[in-house]
């Protein structure tokens, strides 16, 4: 008697976006991807978009910011957030994303119109 | 010693964003590979960089090396090495890369380098003990004829005192019996026994003036002054100086002299050798018989002969003439006394003008001595 086969498939599909993250991406020490590798393929996928800033910390090696948010927050204040939330969280080899909107809004605006 | 003959000009290459997958076999096999992007040089990776900096990409594992020339020295490149704890380096000449310079390569060479050292060392030990088994043979001999020449010489200043001592036996008795009995003895005696003092003091005389000049000679303390000379002149002084001896032997000597020119000599030195061979003539011919003393010439040297029709030399000791020592007393025709002194004194002057000095004899026919002395303004002249 012959067994039947029979195929059990689970399907879900999603739009993403290349690079797969906005704003923010930590490169840990010793990533299978180094810094060139992916400087690299961001200026194929999207030229000019990011900066790069060189960290020394013991488990980070770089990170990748999309100009757009450096325009609204100086790297100097932004790699201190980053410093004080992000880094004691990364692993050696680890790529980490991280989601970060920047909202500026201004409580009274005085002027002659 | 430079790295030029080290270099690897047949390197592997790699482009900055190939996976390092794909050239980690060739680094295994290479030891490191030269990454260059569109004929620009990027660097050099090793298989160390793989491992310090572990990324997919080519690029993301280079790490920062200097590169050299081809005028570095093989120590300078391999402390560059150590300090950057690498394995290759690039090589360049005027701002392009010509190869690549492996550790490996230059420790090999090293090794084989020491190696050579090292034998060349075993080599040379060994030459080095020849030679000195060569050099202490050579003492060894040189001590042995140094002592041979020493003990010849003093075997010949012991002829030379026996010599001198018979005359002034001669000397003294003559004297202290003439003084005892001058009153008694007539004229005939008295003239006699003053003819032997004479005769003796004369040879004393000729002896020790040969003495002192074999001594200066052989101290090289004697002047050697060569110029132009007369040998008819010289022919003259010698004449006069033996008349006595050639008187009492009843002794005929005929110079001759094919040779009308001046001879370039130094001129006590050539009457030495002159009185010196005719005195020998004199001593060893019998009575009455006839020397000849000829000059000629040939186009380099004036060669001159004494042949006389004495003794003749015993071919055993015609070796031995000029040899200081084989010398022993000898003895003329009428028991005159020699010690060969003379002999000696004749080679040392005759080669110091550059000429040599031979002799050919047969006994009972009598000898002939040759020596040559270089012609004046002869291009072969040696004086």
């Amino acid at each position: 008697m012959e067994t039947a086969l029979k195929y059990s498939i689970t399907l879900r599909f999603e739009e993403i976006k290349l690079p797969p993250f906005d704003e923010i991406l930590v490169m840990g020490v010793n990533s299978p991807h180094g810094k060139h590798g992916i400087s690299k393929s961001f200026e194929l996928l999207i030229p000019n978009g990011f900066e790069i800033i060189d960290i020394k910390e013991k488990f980070v090696e770089a990170v990748f910011v999309s100009k757009r948010i450096l325009v609204k927050l100086p790297p100097e204040k932004l790699l201190k957030i980053l410093s004080d939330k992000v880094f004691p969280y990364v692993s050696e080899g680890e790529l980490v994303r991280v989601d970060l909107k920047v909202c500026i809004s201004y409580n009274s605006i005085e002027e002659d119109f | 010693m430079d790295i030029s003959k080290l270099i690897n000009k047949k390197y592997v290459t790699a482009k900055p964003f190939d996976g390092v997958a794909k050239i980690r076999k060739l680094l295994i096999e290479d030891t490191a590979v030269v990454v260059v992007d569109d004929d620009k040089y990027i660097g050099v990776l090793t298989a160390l960089d793989i491992i310090k900096n572990p990324h997919i990409l080519v690029v993301d594992c280079l790490e920062y090396k200097p590169t050299v020339s081809s005028e570095y020295s093989i120590y300078q490149t391999l402390t560059l090495m150590d300090k950057l704890e690498t394995n290759a380096l690039a090589v360049f000449f005027e701002n392009t890369i010509i190869g690549i310079i492996l550790q490996k390569d230059l420790l090999r060479f090293l090794s084989q380098h020491e190696f050579e050292v090292e034998k060349e060392l075993l080599l040379r030990t060994e030459e080095f003990e020849e030679l000195n088994c060569s050099i202490e043979s050579i003492v060894d001999e040189r001590t042995k004829e140094l002592n041979a020449i020493n003990n010849a010489k003093d075997k010949f200043f012991a002829i030379l005192a026996h010599d001198l001592k018979n005359p002034f036996n001669i000397i003294l008795g003559f004297s202290d019996l003439l003084l005892m009995n001058i009153s008694k003895f007539d004229k005939e005696k008295i003239a006699f026994q003053v003819t032997q003092i004479s005769n003796a003091a004369n040879q004393t005389f000729t002896l020790l003036e040969n003495l002192l000049s074999w001594s200066l000679s052989q101290s090289n303390k004697i002047s050697f002054d060569p110029q132009s000379v007369c040998l008819d002149q010289l022919y003259k002084i010698i004449d006069s100086e033996v008349k006595v001896a050639v008187q009492s032997k009843n002794l005929k000597i005929n110079f001759k002299s094919n040779f009308q020119g001046e001879m370039y000599a130094d001129i006590n030195m050539l009457q030495t050798i002159l009185r010196n061979l005719i005195s020998n003539a004199i001593k060893f011919s019998y009575k009455n018989k006839q020397i000849h003393v000829n000059a000629e010439q040939n186009s380099t040297h004036v060669v001159i002969s004494v042949i006389d029709e004495g003794t003749g030399i015993n071919p055993e000791m015609i070796d031995y003439l000029f040899d200081i020592s084989q010398k022993t007393t000898t003895h003329g025709t009428e028991n005159e006394k020699g010690t060969g002194l003379g002999l000696l004194l004749c080679k040392e002057y005759v080669e110091k003008h550059g000429g040599s000095i031979s002799v050919q004899s047969e006994l009972g026919v009598g000898s002939n001595f040759k020596f040559s002395l270089p012609l004046i303004n002869s291009e072969n002249s040696t004086v």
